[in-house]
């Protein structure tokens, strides 16, 4: 085998030279020692150091001979397979294998290293963090590029829609939601996904228009009519319901909002307004004001009237109703038997569970107050209905019995106690007597129905003041919402016993108010402060602030 | 008389920074927006405002490091009054912030900021801990000669080796050849030593080294560590003459091993002086970079 062993000068001037030598043997050896192949006078060079075969196609195996082994391009090894190009750092010499020139089978360079400094070769391992592959300036420019990059997706995905689309459609990615600045409020998150439905232009303000697109029969704080401030009609809607705050966020229930105007109101109005003080609920809150009905002597009717509640208030229902018997723990007597009644026989919640369902004769009071009217007929009732209608039923009632001939009323005229057969005509005088009886019988059995039996058990009945007028029945209201103002849940506080708050048990006349005052409430609401024991109740616990029944949000 | 740039003039920025913070915490506890704090009220924008302001100049504090010309205020001043600033800011952005944090660009700004104040606040620690030590562990030494030192070493020991047996100048070359310093940024930090992994490649030892190395009492990976294991080894077995050579040579061996320790532990300070470095910049600009969007995007979306 033919090796070309090309040895180079020390460069001089940046030209290089070199002479040429051939070797002839299957390996080459490089050393220190005189036998070697290839000398090398240098003391980190081993008398024998390293052995290289050739392997054909310019492929070469590199052996060391000494077990300080060899170091090929940078790794030290004791053993390997080279291509030609490869460098070998053997003390202060490089040799590289070549590719082999024509006429040889292997070639090598010798190439003595450029004159190093002593302590040189230590010294080109990075010994500073500068001289690692770390940098300052290059990292500095990633990061920065990096967070522009990711920051502006937002800024893109609004202007592309594509985008934006691919963005949300993948949740791994970062979409429009990497600019919020807090969770939407929960009844706005099922448009959140579109920004601009609310920030319609970028670099403005979210406009009044934006809120009222939803909103627009939201009724506003105050009537701008009546009270036209600046404060309610001139600011913007966000200025104060702020998104972006968690999912409560938007609702406000900051009692200052409130009682910054309603508290010295009618001294700052000078006058112009006599509504009381309303502040903390604990501690400046006027006594409950209870919606109850006044009967209006001009029209007869029941209409409603806001009266301060005060202990021993009385309640003019129009009806006369024991709580107390209904509810004896004994029990009352009923057509079945004993019955013992509970509140909620006849309190029901309406859907929703807010109110109480109005009381109806039929479905809770008829059971056991039943509107039978005659011995013979005591299946049939009058129905719980007005006075013509009852007093009509009778009249029929009779005057068919008196008309077939079937009275059995052993004071009624002897011709109307016969049975007749049918298809018996009877004369005119017989059929004026039994109508002139029946409208009498049905006159006596409703008086006895009205003042007696039935009606007036419940219901202040008036007799009759002349011919021509007829039974009154006091108008009769049982039932409704008591706070015009203000909201009370009863499924919210279902939890509790009715007793807690009303005191039906021992209550002997319809005429007892069994609404509770506002003391009676401040037994578990707090004001706006925490207190122990107490539920914190800002103003909008109970009140409204977008108030029903004004006009909506300007527009 | 030398004077600490966190002492500089009785504490100034100190009392700046202090103040600055009192008063922001006062303001926020005072200030009672609807529906709960946040940086949209005129107390957010106006804390928001002075933090962005302050990271501006904060960031400035590199380009004033290289105006050597410069006569705003000397270095000192300026590196105190970065340090004391640099920590209100963390606070102005929470106060800023209302303490409200999502998984979103804002919260990532909030992060770089603390971030880079914690890698600031490193730096400091190291500023104050490593140059003593350093000056400790060179010993009047610069880091060139000692370098210098060990090359002169290794060539005596190896002329000495090679006066002894081929096998002891193997033994050496190996010994030199394995002797690494400093390496990757793990290796600085650490000041790990590296030839474990080039004596796996190793495997041209002799059947008789491998003996001894087993009998070793617990293989130390020591670089010079094995080499004189191996010559104790060969010293119990040889002739006379060549012992008080052989001692010679493990007393060389033994001294560039304390130099190497001394400027791996070197190289080590000043790369943990350096270190935080690497953090504090690049997280600056990538700080930057988010504060530039939330600015932006918090208008963008008014």
């Amino acid at each position: 085998m033919r090796w070309l062993i090309r040895r180079y000068q020390r460069k001089s001037r940046g030209a290089a030279r070199y002479s040429d030598d051939i070797h002839y043997g299957d390996t080459l050896t490089v050393g220190r020692g005189t036998d070697q192949s290839v000398q090398l006078q240098d003391l980190e060079v081993a008398l024998e150091h390293l052995r290289i075969t050739s392997l054909g196609a310019n492929r070469y195996r590199v052996e060391a001979l000494t077990l300080a082994g060899v170091k090929i391009d940078g790794a030290l090894v004791s053993s390997a397979e080279a291509k030609a190009g490869a460098i070998i750092e053997l003390g202060r010499y490089r040799l590289e294998l070549l590719e082999s020139p024509r006429d040889y089978d292997a070639a090598i360079a010798v190439i003595p290293a450029e004159d190093l400094a002593p302590g040189e070769r230590i010294r080109r391992i990075p010994l500073g963090l500068a001289e690692t592959r770390l940098s300052i300036r290059r990292s500095s420019w990633f990061l920065f590029l990096a967070v522009l990059l990711l920051g502006g997706l937002p800024a893109a995905a609004h202007y592309f829609a594509p985008l934006d689309r691919f963005l949300r459609d993948r949740s791994w990615l970062p979409d429009r939601s990497l600019w919020e600045t807090g969770p939407l409020a929960a009844p706005h998150h099922f448009f959140g996904e579109q920004c601009e439905l609310c920030h319609e232009q970028p670099f403005r303000m979210v406009r009044d228009q934006a809120c009222l697109r939803c909103h627009a029969s939201t009724p506003s704080h105050a009537d701008p009519g009546r009270f036209p401030l600046p404060a309610l009609t001139d600011t913007r809607c966000a200025h104060c319901h702020r998104d972006h705050n968690g999912t409560r966020g938007i609702v406000l229930s900051r009692q200052s909002l409130c009682s910054d105007c309603h508290v010295g109101l009618a001294e700052r109005s000078g006058g112009a307004s006599a509504l009381a003080d309303y502040g903390d609920f604990a501690e400046l809150h006027p006594q409950f004001r209870i919606e109850l009905p006044r009967l209006d002597p001009v029209s007869g009717q029941l209409l409603g009237e806001r009266v301060e509640w005060r202990e021993g208030l009385i309640e003019q229902s129009g009806l006369r109703f024991p709580h107390d018997k209904h509810l004896a723990p004994g029990g009352l007597r009923a057509p079945g038997g004993m019955r013992v009644l509970s509140c909620a026989d006849c309190h029901r919640p309406e859907p929703g569970g807010a109110r109480m369902q109005a009381i109806d004769f039929e479905s809770h009071c008829q059971g056991c107050h039943q509107l039978a009217f005659d011995p013979s007929a005591p299946e049939l009732q009058v129905p719980h209905a007005k006075v013509p209608e009852i007093l009509f039923m009778l009249e029929a009632f009779y005057a068919r019995q008196a008309l077939a001939g079937d009275v059995r009323d052993q004071e009624a005229p002897a011709s109307l106690r016969i049975r007749r057969r049918p298809g018996q005509s009877i004369s005119r005088e017989e059929r004026e007597e039994a109508l002139s009886w029946a409208r009498e019988k049905a006159r006596r059995v409703g008086e006895s129905l009205f003042l007696g039996r039935a009606c007036a058990v419940c219901h202040d009945v008036s007799r009759p003041s002349s011919e021509d007028d007829g039974w009154r029945i006091a108008p009769v209201r049982v039932a409704g919402a008591w706070y015009r103002k203000a909201r009370f849940d009863h499924g919210r506080h279902a939890s509790f016993a009715c007793a807690d708050c009303h005191a039906a048990s021992t209550s002997a006349s319809a005429s007892d108010l069994l609404i509770p005052g506002i003391e009676n409430c401040r037994g578990c609401h707090a004001g706006e402060k925490p207190a122990r024991q107490r539920v914190r109740s800002p103003c909008v616990t109970c009140h409204e602030y977008h108030i029903e029944g004004n006009p909506p949000l300007r527009l | 008389m030398h004077e600490s740039f966190l002492a500089h003039r009785g504490l100034r920025y100190l009392w700046v920074s202090a103040i600055l913070l009192s008063l922001s915490i006062l303001a926020y506890l005072w200030h009672d927006p609807i529906p709960r704090p946040n940086g949209g009220t005129w107390l957010g924008y106006t804390l928001g405002t002075i933090a962005a302001l302050l990271i501006l100049w904060l960031m400035a504090f590199g380009l004033r490091k290289r105006l050597y010309r410069s006569t705003a205020g000397t270095l000192r001043g300026w590196l105190s009054a970065h340090v004391y600033l640099g920590l209100a800011v963390p606070v102005l952005s929470l106060l800023h912030s209302g303490f409200q944090v999502g998984w979103n660009l804002h919260t990532l700004l909030l992060a770089l900021v603390f971030a880079v104040v914690l890698s600031g606040l490193f730096g400091v620690w190291a500023y104050l801990r490593y140059p003593p030590l350093i000056t400790r562990n060179r010993d009047s030494a610069t880091r060139s000669a000692m370098l210098e030192e060990i090359a002169e070493l290794d060539r005596k020991a190896l002329e000495l080796a090679d006066r002894i047996d081929p096998k002891i100048h193997a033994l050496v070359l190996r010994s030199q050849q394995k002797t690494r310093l400093g390496g990757s940024v793990w290796h600085q930090l650490t000041a790990g030593d590296r030839s474990e992994g080039v004596l796996k490649a190793l495997n041209l030892l002799s059947e008789r080294q491998r003996q001894q190395r087993a009998q070793a009492p617990t293989g130390s990976t020591m670089s010079g560590g094995a080499t004189i294991l191996a010559m104790v080894d060969y010293l119990a077995a040889a002739p006379d003459r060549t012992g008080e050579a052989l001692r010679e040579l493990i007393d060389l061996i033994a001294r560039k091993r304390s130099l190497v320790a001394r400027i791996a532990r070197d190289v080590q300070f000043q790369a943990i002086l350096e270190i935080w470095l690497y953090l504090h910049v690049p997280l600056s600009f990538a700080l930057l970079a988010a504060l530039l969007w939330h600015v932006l995007s918090v208008f963008f979306y008014w």
